[in-house]
């Protein structure tokens, strides 16, 4: 016994010089602990429930409220909420007031982007919320689904803008009450422009720090730029409206990054976790959508004050359904983008490189001593997948000599030293002998 | 000392390996550039005399030369064992691999599609005036990308990247179904959402204006066509939902106990509402007079955005948990008060269950056993007998499809943790458990 085990004590000294000829600049291997997240059983939690919890934040308006000022991002929303749906409000009472149909269907589209600003707000609560029994994750994925609501309820108005500016061009309609129209969208753009100035304003600091992180690594290269030209967007915004849309389209496709070799991810994984941080929080789905519907209607309001001062000059209606055309084909592919990379992340497929690295991994795990073969490995990353963290189980078969508590614990921490930041895994040992039927 | 061997196999075949690339390199631009490369005196191609594969450090073990007379081995010789497979890299398909692979029946229910969509165009086209139509109209969209996608999804699963689990796609490609489908019902929710602030615009219009709310009765309310379009979209809507079972696709969250007794279609609110409502405008004409048109209108209006924001809710309440790694949070608290009843487990340490998409659970649980427990297969087949109860118990609580579906009916990478619930004929659920037992 005593020899066998000397036996592959050396074995795996040897596997560790061979690995390391193959796979340079790994950082020798931490056993880390793997349970980041609270170890105790989601079941012993009181208010696990979801619904339960929300009910009770509901029940609670104060505290929900103080949940939302809390967090910067959920502030800017909550604060653009209460101004959007305060100038809904007046413009309602206002339209009711003086009979005006025209300020009517304004004051109701501006309701349905109040539904749109709850809707992110939500989405920006309830990523915060613990990991539950119903949500063993948490819901940190919640923001790439809002985003992905949001970039495809994007594409479909944009769809019936075309519609509608098609049908006006077959049959233009004349306009009246023009210097009314032309006041409220005069106002609605400048409220939709304070919210912009506001988002823009949560974004600032992080966009500093993360061009900052952008020349130390170049690890993830993909959400590095995507997030940097993002901030862009927010920059440039300020100085010229109509041409700023044109960037986050400009921002190369998800799939099409080179394969990094893993060297450069492995020698910049210790010292930049922070920045990582920062980065993810800057390259938010949800933010972004938000972002892109309120442009939307900024576009909207800029559209019509052009098209009706071009109207009233030029005599000709057929203005309008052209700016229409232009805004909706810009808010189109402004959200295409958006709606891959949320779609991207709700897939839960890896990137070239974290695949890259994983069958590195694999590759290591199959050569500790004592393991027979693995089957079933699922890595998935976490989050909305930024972070380049992944989480994953795997089953393991042991020959029946090998002590299957000790390839657990070998096989863990090759793979949290492979998989920076493997957050949780799930190792099943099997001993190969019952394995076979 | 002994074990250096194997390294150096290693490492030699790496290089040997380097060598003889570079020769078939320096030959291709020879035959293609003109210049003249002077002949190497010799033409040696390395040789191996036994390739080993690389991954295999403990297998030479004992003394260095086995067959020696000289030496004892100590060591028994392991069982030969192929070298652990990697999960394969599938490629997803273009557009063209889809094209192509389509087959004949395939082509013909894609061209239904397509149909079923026009219908739903003509519809919409000539709702000018009523609002009942717009809103059928949106449904036989609706309808029409559900058997689109159930057409494409067919196609799809003939493709391994689809269901099978690689590195790349650990879940394959099975939630893109998952997501199309929640895009769909985002897209029903904003139009039922739509028509409902239409209503109430038209309705506070009235209010405004104080007009009649009947000015537009001199001219027909209907437009010519109509009840041979009304007609055509009921077709589409019963063929699709038979053909396809587009309805249960995408609405199998939407499956009440109240109406699930219900067959052909009836169990959907949606279907339901669509056929009802075709069926009363076609009547109008039999039963109620040309002025009371627009309010029945704007009555049914109500009622179907209703239903459609209801089916919507229900529907992007079910497919959003599972895209947000959710589970039903009640199965996981009975499975883990099962699991500690076990007299053998001390502790569960973590556990985390989750749906992938309609057909696959992910259960993984941590255990800390007693100490005296050595077994822990018996262990794990009891957890698994305990995951396997509970689902069977608690079926409707975790959504599933038919068994009808395709790529469903395959189990992932053949092994042995994959089980499946199967209850009156409905291949009802697969999960996979993943029992981490920690001793430390």
């Amino acid at each position: 016994m005593s020899e066998s085990h000397n036996h592959y004590h050396s074995v795996h000294q040897h596997t560790r010089n061979s690995s390391s000829s193959t796979i340079r600049l790994r950082p020798s291997p931490l056993i880390t602990s793997t349970a980041t997240f609270p170890s105790s059983t989601p079941s012993t939690k009181s208010g696990d429930e979801v619904t339960e919890l929300s009910l009770s934040l509901i029940r609670q308006p104060v505290l929900l409220v103080q949940t939302m000022l809390a967090h910067s991002d959920t502030r800017s929303i909550f604060l653009f909420l209460v101004l959007n749906f305060t100038f809904m409000l007046v413009q309602f009472i206002y339209s009711l007031l003086s009979h005006s149909l025209g300020l009517l269907s304004d004051s109701i589209h501006m309701l349905l982007d109040c539904v749109a600003l709850l809707v992110g707000l939500l989405a920006s609560v309830m990523a915060k919320w613990p990991p539950s029994a119903s949500f063993p994750y948490g819901l940190g994925k919640v923001e790439s689904l809002s985003g992905f609501i949001n970039g495809i309820l994007l594409v479909g108005i944009s769809a019936g803008i075309v519609v509608e500016a098609v049908e006006r061009i077959w049959r233009p309609v004349v306009i009246e009450r023009v210097t009314e129209l032309l006041v409220v969208s005069f106002l609605g753009l400048i409220v939709n422009l304070v919210g912009i100035v506001a988002f823009n304003h949560g974004h600032v600091g992080h966009g500093h720090s993360h061009s900052h992180s952008h020349s130390h690594s170049h690890s993830e290269s993909s959400s590095h730029s995507h997030s940097t030209s993002h901030s862009h967007v927010h920059e440039s915004h300020d100085q010229h409206d109509s041409r700023s849309i044109d960037d986050p389209f400009s921002t190369p496709p998800i799939g099409e990054k080179p394969i990094i070799p893993p060297s450069s991810t492995f020698s910049c994984a210790d010292d930049h976790d922070t920045e990582k941080e920062k980065a993810r929080q800057t390259h938010n789905e949800n933010m972004h959508g938000l972002f892109l519907h309120i442009l939307a209607d900024t576009l909207g309001s800029v559209g019509v004050i052009v098209s009706t001062a071009l109207t009233s000059y030029f005599g000709w209606p057929g203005f309008d359904p052209l700016a229409s055309l232009f805004i909706s084909i810009l808010i189109f592919m402004s959200a295409v983008p958006l709606v891959i990379s949320s779609a991207n992340s709700l897939l839960l497929s890896l990137t070239s490189e974290q695949e890259y690295v994983l069958r590195d991994a694999l590759n290591d795990v199959a050569t500790v001593p004592g393991v027979v073969g693995y089957s079933l490995p699922r890595f998935w990353p976490t989050g909305d997948g930024t972070s380049g963290a992944v989480r994953g189980i795997i089953h393991v078969q042991v020959s029946d000599e090998a002590d299957p508590a000790v390839v657990r614990q070998k096989v863990e921490a090759r793979l949290c030293g492979a998989l920076k930041g493997a957050t949780d895994l799930f190792i099943q040992v099997d001993l190969a002998s019952a394995v076979k039927h | 000392m002994k074990l250096g061997g194997g390294s150096g196999i290693v490492t030699e075949n790496a290089t040997e390996e380097n060598e003889q690339s570079l020769p078939g390199d320096s030959t291709l631009p020879c035959s293609a550039s003109p210049v003249k490369v002077p002949r190497k005196p010799f033409n040696f191609q390395s040789t191996v005399a036994s390739r080993s594969p690389v991954n295999k450090p403990n297998q030479r073990r004992g003394h260095k030369y086995k067959h020696s007379s000289v030496s004892m081995n100590f060591f028994l010789e392991p069982p030969p064992r192929p070298p652990p497979v990697l999960p394969a890299h599938f490629p997803v398909p273009t557009y063209k691999d889809a094209i192509q692979s389509m087959s004949r029946d395939q082509k013909i229910q894609l061209g239904w599609c397509s149909l079923h969509f026009l219908i739903g165009l003509q519809l919409w086209l000539i709702s000018y005036e009523s609002t009942v139509l717009m809103a059928i109209s949106h449904i036989i969209f609706y309808d029409a990308f559900a058997a689109t996608m159930s057409v494409l999804v067919d196609v799809l699963s003939n493709f391994e990247v689809w269901k099978n689990s690689s590195i790349r796609h650990p879940f394959g490609l099975q939630r893109a179904e998952i997501l199309a489908g929640f895009a769909s019902t985002v897209g029903l929710l904003f139009m039922g959402i739509d028509i409902g602030s239409h209503l109430c615009e038209n309705f506070m219009k009235h209010a405004i204006t104080e007009s009649a709310p009947h000015d537009h009765e001199s001219e027909r309310f209907y437009a010519r066509g109509t009840p041979i379009v009304i007609i055509l979209a009921v077709m589409a809507t019963v063929v699709s939902s038979i053909v396809f079972k587009n309805h249960e696709r995408i609405g199998t969250a939407v499956q009440f106990s109240y109406i699930r007794k219900f067959k052909y279609g009836l169990n959907n609110p949606l279907y339901l509402t669509t056929v009802c409502s075709c069926v009363v405008i076609l009547s109008l004409p039999f039963w109620a007079s040309e002025p009371w048109y627009s309010t029945i209108d704007s009555m049914l209006a109500v009622v179907i955005a209703f239903a459609m924001c209801f089916v919507g809710w229900m529907t992007a309440l079910t497919l959003g948990r599972m895209l947000l790694m959710g589970f039903n949070g009640n199965c996981a608290r009975m499975i883990l008060e099962e699991i500690q009843g076990d007299s053998d487990v001390k502790s569960v340490e973590e556990s985390r269950m989750w749906q992938v998409h309609y057909g696959l659970c992910i259960i993984n649980i941590k255990l800390r056993l007693q100490g005296s427990v050595v077994d822990e297969t018996s262990v794990r087949a009891n957890v698994n007998r305990i995951i396997g109860d509970v689902l069977k118990a608690n079926l409707g609580a975790v959504a599933m499809t038919d068994s009808k579906s395709p790529g469903f009916a395959t189990s992932v990478n053949g092994s042995m943790t994959v089980n499946a619930v199967k209850v009156r004929g409905k291949t009802g659920i697969q999960w996979e458990s993943t029992i981490d037992i920690d001793r430390s």
